[in-house]
């Protein structure tokens, strides 16, 4: 089971904090201000007192979004929009089996980019080693660990331990907060 | 130089930047793809690779324009 959250916020960088505690008190139904949250060495944050409460998260200017599982998680979110460098960066950086997929039509390009970049980047945060995984060292093409979906203007990549089936409503919870969790 | 700060606002999606800047903390939408896309930039324009390890240890604008000069 995942369950994710999403959320516009005003200054997400400056509160990634606040909203990982707002979504852990929320799934353990404990106080936000007793959980204590420490980062591994490459920076993924963990709970300390509850090993087997697995979560990520990700945010863009104006979304946040976290996941939480029971097996390891990562998730990444990006917004749907021109991506003048793509070609630079794929050539450099990603695997000749993704740059063909993604280049492969004239259409959606940018589209098939930033889900090949997405589906990366939630593999890298999800083997928790960030940046120091070499992008061109892994496909993440035929990696069924991982799945990709579209909100509204965004696209969200998860991989997770978990067998993972979008059309089916028992492996999922979504939570879309009306309210503001800063408040 | 100019034409080195133009750039990386353009990566930036600012207006301007200056040496100082510490792109991590002070741009707003910073995220990795950016950084990405400069490593890229350094390589096209001034034939210099920076790797991944390299530009993680950098902080400011300034410091990735010294790399790019090959300091
Ligand atoms: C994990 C990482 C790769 C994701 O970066 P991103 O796509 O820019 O940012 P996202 O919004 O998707 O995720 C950021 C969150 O991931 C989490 N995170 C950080 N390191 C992580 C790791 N090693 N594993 C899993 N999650 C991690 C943190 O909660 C972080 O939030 P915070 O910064 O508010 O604390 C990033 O933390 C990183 O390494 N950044 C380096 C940035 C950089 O200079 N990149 C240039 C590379 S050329």
């Amino acid at each position: 089971m995942i369950n994710i959250y999403i959320e516009e916020a005003m200054d997400p960088k400056m509160k990634s904090e606040i909203f990982i505690r707002w979504i852990l008190s929320e799934y353990l139904k404990v106080d936000r201000d007793e959980l204590n949250i420490k980062k591994t060495k490459y920076g993924k944050p963990y709970l300390v007192d509850y090993p087997y409460v697995h979560f990520n998260v990700t945010h863009t200017k104006d979304m946040i979004a976290g996941a939480i599982s029971d097996n390891p998680i990562g998730i990444d979110m990006e917004r749907i929009k021109p991506r003048p460098h793509n070609k630079r960066i794929a050539e450099k950086f990603l695997t000749k089996n993704e740059q063909k997929y993604i280049f492969h039509r004239k259409d959606n390009q940018d589209l098939r980019f930033l889900e090949v970049w997405t589906r990366k980047e939630a593999y890298v945060k999800w083997a928790g080693l960030g940046m120091k995984l070499s992008f061109d060292t892994f496909d993440v093409l035929d990696d069924d660990r991982i799945i990709t979906t579209f909100i509204n203007e965004y696209i969200f990549s998860i991989c997770s331990d978990c067998f993972i089936d979008w059309k089916d409503d028992e492996s999922f919870s979504f939570c879309f907060n009306e309210k503001s969790v800063y408040e | 130089m100019d034409n080195f700060l133009e750039l990386i606002s353009e990566i930036l999606e600012v207006e301007e930047v200056s040496m100082d800047t510490d792109f991590r903390n002070d741009i707003e939408d910073w995220d990795s793809m950016k950084g990405f896309a400069i490593i890229c930039m350094v390589d096209d324009e001034y034939d210099i690779q920076i790797d991944v390890p390299t530009f993680l240890k950098l902080k400011t604008v300034g410091d990735i324009y010294n790399k790019a000069m090959g300091k």
